[in-house]
């Protein structure tokens, strides 16, 4: 039997997957005799859609809340981005970072940022931006009395704003921070100063106001939220929207997404797993694809002992671990073409990442005689928690482990469930799907799990001190050297188990065009019919 | 009627004190809201939000809270959307009530007919095909009986939308697969109770007198026959305005079993207990309903 063949992954094949191939065996037959040729009940919406510049976008997840500072989703702050712009914004096919609300900047110190702002720009309630509406934003956020999430994680490297004209802001930061402008590309949502601090915070939810290219002309929590054109939108670097209407409409279940997508219901789905997207029939209305995105997978092994007697803390044991993950399988059945194996805990495409340090092939001979040096040459149990888009990564490595003898059982549960023993220092092996904030910048990695926080299970000295020298200075070679030293010590003390990268999924109406991103996360406003 | 009307009331606020009280523990217990808030890899984030939202103190002291203010009618708002919670459920508890009755009279309309027409020839290839109806409803998630439908009526052919709650139209599969899995009990219960009361000797008598056969199916028989499928029927709207989650959530309703499920997901606590609170209420209410439609029907049961 190949090694593919034990895996969960070879097969390919999910509960869902058999029980729907079991009931369209039996729709098939059912269909077939009870009206082959009825004309179609469900309108055809797709054509109509195209026909008046409508797009609906089949939202995989519950759009609550459209304030941005009200969610820690990205995915909910993509939408929140189609009304609420930021200064700068990332563009999808290069991934750099172009003018928005600010038309200009530029670096006065390292901890100084200038921005020079547009003067033609309204907020959809008729006001005028300028740079208060800048200052507002950020004394918003920093406020501690205000329920702002991620506000350290997103906003800590800012200290303050400062006016210098109606259109001209300096933000002063808090250290060096070189990635300062690709992480404003995906945060610093700017409020409108006088509606904001009028409604209250469930009515900016439901109602925000911005200056986006697309306003909220409807909106019912978790369900369903229509988004028309802004006519007054200024002339952008990326130009202006085509489309007259978004229609975003929240389903959950993917198979209903996937049935909507086949029926016409909608015309783009976006960040589903990839046999989701298998099973959308192929047909020429429908273009299904794959891109890229800013997340990585590892397995954290507790090498501190946080457990007491945790077997993790023997090096031959993690090597062991190393050796009889298939990863290769991962990235190419689990993840699809994209998809790329580790060798360090960072996206190869962030600054400051090095892959081309010590590398650990998949081989069961190497394993096994890694666990036979170790102090538990007979195995041991292990759990392997998992949560969100981990859960089938969690279950191959569950049995690529169990191939060595080491008893290793799968424990999936909800995020905050599995989070909450995480940070209590509970969980011996857990698969962490890291995004980064979608910043690329190796800063946005490290921080959280090398850096002495509840998150670092392995509390190493020298890498904690490498990784604060990097981002202590706005030198690159600087922190190109220090971080090479991290990852290059975190991989020759095999410390935890890089896995693969992200691949973003996609399904759209073939006639529907838009810039295919770079990190994962479409710009619809930026969509057209052709 | 007093005395009774007291006693439901002491047995709602117990109810409701219990399930909520359970709730509230569990959620506490395997989620985190200050997580579910913070997001992975904050755990900053977390202590600021949890002194924020008074999350540090104990569970006993924010139940008591909880209590002390829904005894006000103030349900609280959800940590996320920042909604009140009881404009959160009055949005969305018609469309979960429009899908619970009309799943519910569904089953009726199929169950009745059908446990009568078995009962009247026990053995018979229609009591066998009943049988075989009820056992393979049963047996049958609801889920894969929801995607089923969708594969049939939308994919396939193109009758029905495949979710959301635009008009009538998209009410017709989620109502199919609840009365599904609601249909086989009530069945089981109209076969079983017309087979024991058509073997009674007033029965007998009626039909002895020469009663049409009609009048002392429907009139003697399936009047005294209906009592427990009425009782069952109430419990199981109870458990259907509560427990349409997984159909809510794969035809995209938006009704409060999606709303919990949410809310379970991401230990949104106020709105949880919330629905459980009004969940609890109903059930109740429905309990008190279908002693009351009990009485109506047997004159009996009105003297005890």
């Amino acid at each position: 039997m190949s090694r593919a063949g034990r895996t969960p992954l070879a097969t390919d094949v999910t509960r869902r997957r058999v029980l729907r191939a079991m009931g369209s065996s039996a729709l098939n037959l059912g269909a077939a005799a009870l009206a082959p040729g009825l004309v179609s009940c469900v309108a055809a919406s797709s054509s109509q859609d195209r026909d008046n510049d409508v797009l609906t976008w089949g939202f995989n997840g519950q759009a609550e809340t459209l304030d941005p500072y009200a969610t820690n989703k990205r995915t909910a702050q993509l939408l929140s981005g189609h009304v609420i712009e930021r200064l700068v914004y990332r563009d999808p096919a290069s991934a750099e970072a172009r003018a928005a609300l600010a038309k200009s900047w530029q670096w006065v110190d390292e901890r100084t940022l200038e921005f020079a702002l547009r003067d033609d720009v309204w907020f959809h309630d008729g006001q005028h931006f300028d740079a208060d509406d800048v200052l507002y934003t950020l004394h918003y956020i920093k406020d501690p009395s205000q329920q702002v999430v991620f506000s350290d994680t997103d906003y800590g490297f800012i200290k303050e704003a400062q006016k210098l004209s109606p259109y001209v802001v300096r933000l002063v930061l808090n250290t060096p921070t070189p990635s300062a402008i690709d992480r404003l590309t995906q945060v610093f949502f700017i409020l409108p100063k006088g509606y904001h601090s009028r409604v209250d915070r469930q009515t900016f939810g439901s109602r925000p106001v911005g200056t986006g290219p697309f306003q909220v002309t409807a909106f019912e929590s978790g369900h369903k939220v229509e988004l028309t054109r802004f006519e007054r939108y200024y002339p952008a670097a990326w130009g202006t929207p085509s489309l007259r209407q978004i229609i975003v409409r929240c389903i959950t279940d993917p198979q209903t997404l996937v049935a909507e997508m086949e029926t016409g219901g909608i015309d783009f789905i976006w960040d589903i797993q990839r046999d989701q997207l298998g099973q959308v029939e192929d047909s020429p209305r429908i273009a299904k694809f794959s891109g890229g995105s800013t997340e990585i997978y590892f397995l954290r092994l507790d090498v501190v002992g946080k457990r007491p007697g945790s077997p993790t803390r023997d090096k031959n044991v993690r090597l062991a671990i190393l050796h009889a993950i298939n990863r290769p399988d991962i990235a190419h059945i689990l993840m699809g073409p994209g998809s790329q194996v580790l060798n360090a805990p960072c996206h190869p495409r962030q600054f400051g990442c090095f892959q081309d340090v010590m590398s650990y092939d998949y081989s069961l001979e190497k394993a096994e005689a890694a666990l036979k040096r170790s102090a538990y040459p007979n195995g041991f149990p292990l759990t392997v928690s998992a949560y969100s888009d981990g859960g089938a990564m969690a279950e191959a490595i569950v049995g690529d482990l169990s191939a060595i003898g080491i008893k290793a059982t799968l424990d999936y549960r909800e995020t905050s469930a599995i989070l909450k023993d995480s940070y209590a220092g509970l969980l011996p092996a857990l698969v962490i799907d890291w995004p980064s904030s979608g910043v690329y910048d190796a800063s946005a990695m490290v921080a959280n799990f090398f850096q002495g926080t509840v998150n670092d299970y392995i509390m190493d000295q020298d890498v904690q001190g490498w990784l604060a020298a990097a981002a202590a200075t706005a030198d690159r070679a600087v922190r190109e050297d220090n971080y090479r030293r991290a990852f290059e010590k975190i991989a020759n003390e095999a410390y935890l188990v890089p896995l693969v990268t992200g691949v973003t999924y996609y399904a759209a109406d073939s006639a529907l065009e838009f810039p295919r991103p770079q990190d994962g996360f479409p710009l619809m406003y930026m969509a057209r019919w052709a | 009627m007093l005395p009774f009307l007291g006693r439901k009331i002491l047995e709602a606020i117990a109810v409701c004190l219990f399930v909520s009280a359970l709730t509230f523990l569990l959620v506490n217990w395997t989620g985190n809201l200050a997580v579910s808030l913070a997001g992975e890899g904050a755990d900053v984030e977390v202590h600021r939000i949890s002194a924020l939202y008074g999350l540090d103190r104990s569970v006993g002291v924010r139940y008591l809270q909880w209590v002390a203010h829904a005894a006000r009618g103030d349900l609280g708002e959800s940590y996320f959307s920042h909604e009140r919670v009881g404009a959160m459920i009055r949005a969305r508890l018609p469309v979960t009530g429009v899908l619970a009755l009309a799943s519910l009279l569904l089953a009726l309309l199929i169950a009745i007919p059908m446990g009568v027409g078995a009962a009247i020839r026990p053995g018979s290839w229609f009591d066998r095909l009943s049988r075989t109806i009820a056992v393979l409803a049963q047996a049958m998630p609801s889920f894969w009986t929801a995607l089923l439908l969708i594969m049939l009526f939308s994919v396939e052919l193109r009758w029905l939308p495949p979710s959301g709650t635009d008009s009538w139209r998209n009410f017709v599969m989620p109502a199919l697969a609840l009365a599904w899995f609601v249909m086989p009990v009530l069945l089981r219960l109209t076969r079983a109770g017309m087979i024991d009361v058509l073997s009674a000797d007033y029965i007998r008598t009626a039909r002895a007198k020469g009663l049409p056969r009609r009048t002392v199916l429907f009139k003697h028989a399936l009047r005294n026959a209906i009592l427990p499928v009425v009782s069952v029927a109430t419990v199981q709207l109870g458990l259907l305005l509560g427990g349409s989650i997984v159909i809510e959530n794969v035809f995209a309703l938006n009704g409060i079993g999606l709303m919990a499920w949410d809310a379970i997901n991401r230990s949104d606590y106020p709105v949880l207990q919330g629905i459980v609170l009004i969940v609890a209420l109903l059930f109740v209410l429905l309990n008190l309903a279908a002693d009351l439609i009990n009485a109506l029907l047997d004159p009996k049961l009105r003297t005890r």
